[in-house]
């Protein structure tokens, strides 16, 4: 997951620092995924596109949570957590 | 816009003859000259004087690098862009010390190709992503402030700066749900599990940054 979002940062987001932390927590495992790239307008269009869906229907199989925050010229954040 | 007049070097013929083929319809594009060795390169580029080389970098008489010093010597004006399989450091440094203004790896997709030749000749220079040095930084060993990342740092400052998520989330233009995963991640990496141990650690360990 984390490479597909990569892939997507590196193609799409203009960003010059992309920040990737893995931690586990005592309840879950969160992947953060974090640019100064471009952002997005509308967070809604943004997590219905093909990529993002497959990737957030793969935390949601996991019973994980799948996050996005963005904003325009602000970057993108991504957080997937799942239970451990 | 007149077409940008560009020379392929390519020690390939089949790859060679479907490049050219590749810019053919293209109306922003005209292939002027080709070469398959460096020394045919050299003379043919004198002849065809093009906006932009386009060159691979292994050639049976020599290095497509080397090639482009040659040229910027006699053609100073001409923009230059390596099209290669060598994803190695020492290549993209030598390229990147020689001025070239482009570095692609051949798997690019040609429409990334093209936006690259056009960003060239506008004066930009373009290295691909791909080949960026990644910085990984293992949190297992290492300082505590080698543990964090920069916006985890950013975070811890805020807090101790006296910010409730939802403040720091507003100047950070983020969500007050990443700040909260920040926090956790925080708590985590740090093996805490309060903001009072937070701010101590973060005094006593200098992890609050200017």
């Amino acid at each position: 997951m984390a490479q597909e979002a990569l892939n997507n940062i590196m193609k799409h987001a203009k960003a010059t620092t992309v920040e990737v932390s893995l931690v586990a927590n005592k309840e879950s495992l969160v992947l953060m995924i974090e640019d100064n790239g471009i952002g997005f307008e509308n967070k809604d269009n943004l997590i219905n596109s093909l990529g993002l869906k497959s990737m957030r229907n793969r935390i949601e199989n996991l019973e994980g949570t799948f996050t996005i925050d963005t904003m325009k010229n602000r970057g993108t954040t991504i957080i997937a957590e799942i239970p451990i | 816009m007149s077409k940008i007049k560009l020379f392929i070097a390519e020690d390939h013929h089949i790859v060679l003859a479907g490049m050219v083929k590749l810019f053919e319809n293209d109306l922003d594009f005209e292939v002027v000259g080709t070469a398959i060795t460096c020394a045919q390169a050299v003379e043919e580029i004198m002849k065809s004087d093009p906006d932009v080389l386009l060159t691979d970098i292994s050639f049976p008489d020599g290095d497509g690098i080397s090639l482009i010093q040659k040229i910027r010597i006699k053609k100073g004006h001409i923009k230059t862009i390596c099209l290669t399989m060598h994803k190695e450091q020492g290549y993209v440094a030598k390229a990147y010390e020689a001025g070239i203004e482009g570095y692609l790896l051949k798997e690019t997709e040609l429409n990334e190709i093209k936006t690259t030749i056009k960003g060239v000749v506008a004066g930009q220079k373009f290295y691909s992503p791909t080949l960026f040095d990644f910085k990984t930084e293992s949190i297992v060993d290492g300082t505590l402030k080698e543990k964090l990342t920069l916006r985890e740092l950013e975070v811890i400052k805020l807090v101790c700066d006296g910010l409730t998520s939802k403040k720091i989330a507003d100047k950070l233009f983020l969500s007050a749900y990443t700040i909260d995963t920040h926090r956790k991640n925080i708590y985590s990496k740090l093996n805490i599990d309060n903001m009072g141990a937070l701010i101590k650690m973060a005094h006593d360990e200098g992890l609050i940054i200017d």
